[in-house]
């Protein structure tokens, strides 16, 4: 597994769904947990995947019909490393409010 | 739904040949579950696009050996030099031999706009030495890569100020005509070389920022050739001149009725786009890789070969008797020259090299319990 070279809060919801998720999740329901636009999360889960962070696999035995979906899940090094990356992504988000400015629009509250 | 899937086959073909299989299903599987979540699907449209467009496709290849690696960073070296080189021939020949020239003969905008693309031409003629540099550099321990970089720019730096000094222009105007272009043009190709020489041993096409450096080399390289099809257009047109100097050039335009003016632009650039859809399904052809918009323009090797298609192109109007190109063949031919040169050199190395590059992980593994695993490292 290798390091990740940026950790965004959008990283950190992706790892925080994952790791909350038992089973392995489809692609879609993780960008419904997340909260976050389908534009954000799939980039993500394409690099997590590369960096060795994640898995995914086409889903299985089911009656559904049409395209198989891709479920996603953590590697047993990824499980390991995500609860640090997303304590510490949160601690720079608390950081950055303390300093004034608005996790939400990314500036100054005095503006 | 169906405009839905329509447009999602549009991202789909964004995406490097080897994804696009993955994705299809995957992307499909989410728009047709979308409102089973409760979610839109032109969100999941949108974000496939998104994705498509700012994939880093480096992460699907394997490691390459190093030295593919280095023949692969030589071949995005010899790209960029022989762009930036040949788009120098292409707009050199319609610059004014000196700026002061251009001052007399225009109004003061027009004059600023003439010099600021004068020291441009400089710009071009800077890359065709930094390109000796990146070829140099390729080769070289990294402890002395530097000072090649720093060498040659200091070598241009004295040409300039001294070319300014027997033009007796003013120092503001030396520094905002010659300097900042040259700087641009510097930080430009040494971002290129930079972003080649830390590109990760494994990645075998380009990064976002070698794409960008392409994307402005490619700026060069179509201005120019839009200029030469404007001008040749221009020579044709039986209510036309023939300018020799783009001094010359501006002048007659302002002399000419507005709808003429608008005509010959709009027939120039329309020459210039047929011109480069031509030279996008040739290479397209070529590489055998048409549905990948990626593959076409993201190559080295494609890059290479458009602008040794446009000098050809040049080169042909300029054996032509009776054109206006007959003034390259008192002011380029040393340039030509070169320029021949470099294409036959290049041309003879990106044959050469090895090409062993792009061995991709296999696109999916399948675990022991019989479940169907993407590659994992």
């Amino acid at each position: 597994m290798e390091q990740l070279s940026r950790i965004t809060p959008a990283t950190a919801d992706t790892l925080s769904a994952l790791l909350n998720a038992q089973d392995p999740t489809w692609g879609l329901e993780i960008i419904k947990n997340t909260g976050r636009p389908a534009g954000s999360i799939y980039p993500i889960l394409d690099r997590l995947e590369n960096l060795g962070w994640v898995t995914s696999a086409w889903e299985e035995n089911t009656d559904r019909k049409g395209p198989r979906r891709r479920l996603y899940q953590l590697t047993a090094e990824g499980a390991k490393a995500a609860p640090d990356v997303i304590a510490s992504a949160k601690l720079r988000e608390r950081q950055k409010a303390a300093r004034g400015t608005s996790p939400v629009f990314g500036r100054s509250v005095w503006a | 739904m169906k405009t839905h899937r329509l447009i999602l086959k549009g991202a789909i073909h964004l995406l490097p040949a080897h994804l696009q299989a993955r994705y299809t299903e995957q992307w499909q599987a989410d728009l047709e579950g979308a409102q089973e979540l409760g979610m839109s699907r032109t969100s999941i449209v949108g974000g496939a696009f998104l994705t498509a467009l700012t994939m880093n496709s480096n992460y699907h290849f394997a490691p390459l050996e190093r030295a593919h690696t280095l023949a692969h960073r030589a071949r995005w070296s010899i790209a960029c030099g022989l762009a930036l080189a040949i788009g120098m021939v292409c707009l050199v020949g319609f610059v004014p031999d000196r700026p002061a020239e251009a001052a007399n003969l225009l109004p003061k905008i027009l004059a600023i706009l003439t010099n600021l693309i004068y020291s441009m031409m400089w710009l071009l003629v800077a890359a065709t030495p930094l390109f000796f540099a990146h070829l140099l550099a390729i080769f070289l321990p990294p402890k002395i890569r530097p000072v090649v970089y720093l060498l040659i720019p200091a070598l241009f730096i004295g040409a300039f100020i001294y070319d300014a000094r027997s033009q007796n222009l003013g120092s503001t105007t030396v520094l905002w005509a010659y300097f900042t272009p040259f700087f641009l043009s510097l930080l430009i190709y040494l971002w290129a070389r930079l972003s080649i020489l830390k590109a990760p041993l494994r990645a075998a096409v380009a990064s976002q920022a070698q794409k960008t450096t392409l994307a402005f080399t490619t700026c060069w390289l179509f201005t120019g050739l839009m200029l030469v099809f404007a001008l040749a257009f221009l020579v044709l047109f039986p209510y036309s001149y023939a300018p020799y100097s783009l001094t010359t050039y501006w002048q007659l335009i302002g002399e000419q009725p507005y709808t003429l003016w608008a005509e010959h632009w709009l027939i120039g650039t329309t020459l210039t786009l047929l011109a480069l859809l031509s030279a996008y399904l040739l290479i397209a052809l070529i590489s055998r890789r048409a549905k990948t918009a990626q593959g076409v323009i993201g190559t080295s090797l494609a890059l290479s070969a458009l602008a040794t298609l446009i000098y050809l192109v040049t080169v042909l109007f300029m054996v032509l008797p009776s054109n206006s190109y007959n003034s390259y063949t008192d002011e380029l031919g040393g340039f030509a020259l070169i320029i021949t040169v470099l294409a036959l050199v290049s041309g003879v190395f990106l044959l050469l090299a090895p090409r062993s590059y792009r061995s991709e992980y296999p696109a999916e593994k399948t675990k022991p319990d019989g479940a169907v695993l993407s590659h994992s490292r």
